[in-house]
């Protein structure tokens, strides 16, 4: 029998060699590409609240964040709070401070792919950087990186169990949910706006993974929009939600006023129910969607019965 | 001057469609929005309320809101030919003067440092915004220089410079405070939706006083607007006058913006066409004016609530989109002549 | 209406101007690149600028602060350049490019760009920011133009269409942004004129257009001061008037341009300078320029330092500072101006 050429059994060893070293080598898809890690890190600064939730709940706490609690942002979401005391702040969202990122030396850097896409390149250069759809992701995008941000942080098989506990509450409150409850309207209210959430949003299909109907579906391309008091009575929900936030007034209190306000049937019924707009709509990671999930179960909107006080309008 | 005498029958003719104009867009604003109600009900439900939704809805909803925007309208109208009377610039406008930003800063500024503030301060906040913007815009295109230095040019670049200055300070305060601004986005853009009857009867005797005023003062305007050494031969006190009726245009257009934020360009459109209809009379063309601005503030909020049901679209970008173009072929004639 | 030609602005007192201001622009610039976010020993600095000093002092120097104190410098000469050039051409002191157009079509293709194509690569927006300000001024100059008329381009006319037409891109992109979802606000920051994440490749993008254009702009003091002359006069001294006012523009507008795709639009600086060089200096175009290009640069330097180091690690936008100066300054000149 012939030996094998040396030149072969070499590029046959370089070729394994190279095999392995990919299968080694840490590859996961981002919004702005491809990003390749050689091994697992753990310095990581993030830029978007939803990522700072997702690395709380697998155990890392990141080396920076933009925190934005600056000149008045409304800052990190309250359930967070008491957890970022210690993390060093990088500037706005709008416009982290590269000059911070780069002395803290991150091993990665964690951005959204829309809002910081445009100084992406330039994160790039001081970090391997992963730009995920944070701000106009679906709960499936945000489950998707909460499992991409495992691998890259060497906490895969937390962020599994994560994800499977999440998945395992999810379908535990979905058999509490009452059957042919009427669909419900989710909405922000701020001082000046009521802005519905359709079954294309984020809360707005959460609630619905919850095994409730969103009376909702967008408008056009537009998953959230703004109503008036009279499109809301046009609406008539049985049930509504809304989002608000304790250091504001809301213009809902403004519209109680009105003799249309009591002739809503949720209002008749008794079903409307109240959540902190922060804790809601900002975190958007699994420590969030947890407390969501408890939130939604213990202000009784799954079963469709009357909230207790802590959930409900009435002050 | 343009069309000196229009006959008799004419005038009558012109007024008696302005009015028509105005009830038409009265019952239109009544019966169509998130949900239609047929007109022989929308009459009947007003002289007899029950208890019914539809009911509710036209006197708690509809009414309060179609009254501010006639009420708004007819103000930001009659500010604008008061203004461009007064300053014999074809170019005064609320909007261009800076009053709008001014207002929408002052809302902003309210919304981001003090967000349990009631919104009942918005309307005085506004008022005060407005009126500091229009005098820093009016006194900055009169140069001191010279007296009669407000031409068109003069005032288009001040108000270019506030609006830039206080749209400055609106991106810091978005940028410095970025969440909490989000939501004042919608007011910045100029609405009438869910405006209440409170909020009516807060501007309404500013709105309906400074209208019965102009209407009175209609013929010292056209003194005014021969030029000031003319009005002078002609025994007016010039410099009194213009400042009573320049205060007044302001105060019109400040009290308008308090409560439906900046509508750019009906104080600009709405004179131009009322004069092209029956010339430079104030007389004739104030009263016009009103009511054609009412209509058209109404009838752009109808658009505003039905295009997109039962989202609504902020009624300021409707008329913005539909003043704009006027403003570029007003500016082109205007330059000509310069 | 400029500065007079006054005996005691002379070519001596020209060059001593420059080199001071040279002198400072150096100073700041090494100021600049020592000052951050983060603290870099001034020793650790000098190291790193000759290629010593470890690795993060090199890091923040070289790659972060230096492209930065670059683009500045290119983007403030070249507004002021575009500023100079255009007040010499509609020969009024008040002219700039925020007024022509240039900003608002800018704005406004940043906005629909973003909007039509989230997903698009990176150093995207500047080039349909650019593009925007083409199209906006093209369109001013198209409908300022008098089709047919012996004069082709009154510039009084152009003034005001450039006011007008930008009040009507500015409500479209309004529109746009109101109906738009949550975060385009914060990807737009880049419009409010900002020099924050400027790196090399940026830099080398500036380079060119600021290596033609510059020069190209000195070349034209000559026209320039004829143009100042009035129509007739530059006419008698054998100039073709509406060549030569379009051939300036264009430079003007190319300046604005490609400084758009640098740093956003740095509201006022084009104002701002050009009038400080001429009381530095006076009104003559081949003195006027360069001093206004390195004031240019000085302002803009200066803005981005202060916003940098004012609350860190917070930026607050260079464009910012300069329109929250410039403005007021802009109405004062109004005010001061016959």
């Amino acid at each position: 029998m012939k030996s094998r050429s040396p030149l072969k059994t070499t590029l046959l060893t370089l070729s394994a060699l190279a095999l392995l070293s990919s299968a080694l080598a840490l590859t996961v898809k981002h919004g702005r590409g491809t990003l390749e890690l050689a091994a697992p890190v753990k310095r990581v600064v993030e830029l978007e609240y939803s990522f700072l939730d997702t690395l709380l709940a697998l155990g890392i706490t990141p080396v920076g964040g933009a925190l934005g609690t600056q000149g008045g942002d409304r800052g990190a979401p309250p359930y967070l709070r008491a957890r970022t005391a210690n993390i060093p702040a990088t500037g706005s969202r709008a416009q982290p401070s590269l000059e911070t990122i780069a002395a803290l030396r991150p091993q990665l850097i964690l951005a959204d792919a829309f809002v910081q896409g445009e100084i992406y390149p330039q994160l790039a250069k001081l970090a391997p950087t992963a730009a995920f759809q944070s701000r106009r992701g679906s709960l499936d995008d945000l489950n998707a990186q909460t499992l991409a941000i495992g691998r890259l942080v060497g906490r895969e098989a937390a962020a599994k169990q994560v994800l499977a506990d999440q998945q395992g509450l999810i379908l535990k409150a979905r058999t509490l949910a009452k059957k042919n409850a009427p669909p419900f309207v989710a909405a922000v209210a701020t001082p000046l706006s009521l802005t519905v959430h359709t079954d294309q949003s984020f809360v707005g299909s959460f609630l619905e993974g919850l095994g409730r109907r969103n009376a909702l579906s967008p408008k056009g391309d537009q998953t959230q929009y703004e109503l008036s008091l009279e499109g809301l009575v046009a609406l008539n929900p049985q049930i509504l939600v809304l989002f608000t936030a304790p250091d504001e007034t809301p213009i809902t209190e403004q519209w109680k006023e009105s003799p249309l306000w009591q002739k809503l049937s949720a209002v008749q019924l008794g079903r409307v129910y109240v959540f902190d707009r922060d804790n809601w709509t900002r975190g958007r990671g699994p420590l969030a969607l947890k407390l969501m999930v408890a939130q939604a179960i213990e202000s009784r909107l799954l079963v469709a019965a009357a909230p207790p006080a802590a959930y409900s309008d009435k002050k | 001057m343009r069309k000196a005498g229009l006959p008799q029958s004419g005038r009558v003719l012109i007024f008696t469609g302005a009015w028509l104009l105005l009830l038409l867009a009265l019952l239109a604003s009544l019966a169509l929005g998130a949900s239609e109600i047929p007109l022989t009900r929308v009459a009947q439900l007003l002289f007899a309320p029950d208890d019914s939704t539809d009911s509710l809805v036209v006197h708690a909803l509809r009414l309060p809101r179609t009254l501010v925007a006639g009420l708004a309208g007819a103000a930001l109208a009659v500010s604008g030919l008061l203004l461009q009377g007064v300053t014999r610039n074809p170019l005064a406008d609320p909007g261009i003067l800076g009053v709008e930003a001014g207002g929408a800063c002052a809302i902003l500024v309210m919304v981001v440092f003090f967000p349990a503030a009631p919104s009942v301060l918005f309307v005085p906040a506004a008022f005060l915004g407005g009126v500091l913007a229009a005098a820093a815009a009016y006194s900055a295109a009169h140069s001191a220089a010279n007296s009669a230095g407000l031409t068109p040019l003069r005032l288009a670049l001040a108000g270019v410079a506030v609006a830039s200055l206080l749209g400055a300070a609106t991106r810091s305060v978005q940028i410095l405070f970025e969440t909490r601004a989000q939501g004042a986005l919608f007011a910045l853009s100029g609405s009438v939706a869910g405006r209440t009857w409170e909020q009516l009867w807060q501007v309404a005797p500013w709105l309906g006083l400074g209208l019965v005023l102009a209407l009175l003062f209609a013929a010292r305007v056209n003194v005014l607007a021969l030029g000031e050494d003319i009005a002078s031969s002609l025994g007016a006190r010039t410099a009194r006058d213009s400042a009573v009726l320049t205060a007044l245009g302001v105060v019109l257009a400040a009290g308008s913006v308090s409560v439906v934020g900046p509508i750019g360009f009906v104080g600009l459109l709405v004179p131009h066409a009322a004069r092209a209809l029956v010339g430079a009379d104030h007389r004739l063309s104030l009263p016009l004016t009103a009511l054609l601005g009412a209509a058209f503030l109404i009838l752009a909020d109808v658009a505003a609530r039905v295009v997109d049901r039962p989202a609504e679209t902020p009624v300021g970008i409707l008329v913005a989109a539909a003043g704009a173009p006027f403003f570029v072929l007003l500016a082109r004639r205007i330059g000509r002549r310069a | 209406m400029t500065v007079p030609f006054s005996p005691r602005f002379t070519s001596a007192r020209a060059l001593l101007v420059a080199g001071i201001l040279a002198t400072l622009t150096m100073l700041l610039s090494v100021l600049a690149l020592g000052l951050g976010a983060v603290a870099t020993p001034a020793a650790q600095v000098w190291a790193a600028l000759w290629g010593g000093g470890d690795s993060l002092t090199r890091q923040l120097v070289l790659e972060l602060r230096l492209p930065r104190v670059g683009v500045s410098l290119l983007c403030g000469a070249m507004f002021a350049a575009s500023g100079a050039v255009m007040q010499g051409v509609i020969r009024n002191p008040l002219a700039s490019p925020d007024l022509i157009g240039v900003g608002a079509g800018a704005g406004l293709a940043a906005t629909v760009f973003l909007l039509a194509w989230p997903a698009a690569p990176p150093g995207g927006l500047p080039w349909a920011a650019l593009a925007g300000a083409w199209g906006g001024f093209g369109l001013v100059l198209l409908l300022s133009r008098d089709w047919g008329g012996a004069d082709g381009l009154p510039p009084v006319r152009l003034a005001l269409v450039g006011v007008a037409v930008s009040a009507a891109l500015g409500a479209v992109q309004h529109l746009v942004l109101v109906r738009a979802p949550d975060g385009l606000g914060s990807a737009l920051t880049f419009l409010t004129g900002t020099v924050y994440g400027a790196d090399a490749e940026r830099l080398w993008r500036v380079l060119p257009w600021a290596l033609v254009l510059l020069p190209a702009s000195l070349l034209l003091s000559r026209t320039l001061d004829v143009l100042n002359l009035g129509e007739d006069l530059a006419t008698g001294l054998g100039t073709r008037v509406n060549p030569a006012r379009l051939l300036s523009l264009g430079v003007g507008v190319a300046l604005a341009g490609a400084a758009v795709t640098g740093a956003g639009l740095l509201g006022f600086v084009g104002l701002l300078a050009p009038h400080l060089a001429r009381l530095l200096v006076g009104a003559k175009h081949a003195r006027t320029l360069p001093v206004s290009l390195l004031l240019g640069a000085l302002l803009v330097l200066a803005a981005d330092t202060l916003g940098r180091t004012l609350l860190p690690p917070l930026e607050v936008p260079a464009g910012l500072l300069t329109t929250l100066v410039g403005a007021p300054y802009f109405l004062y000149l109004l005010r001061r101006s016959a």
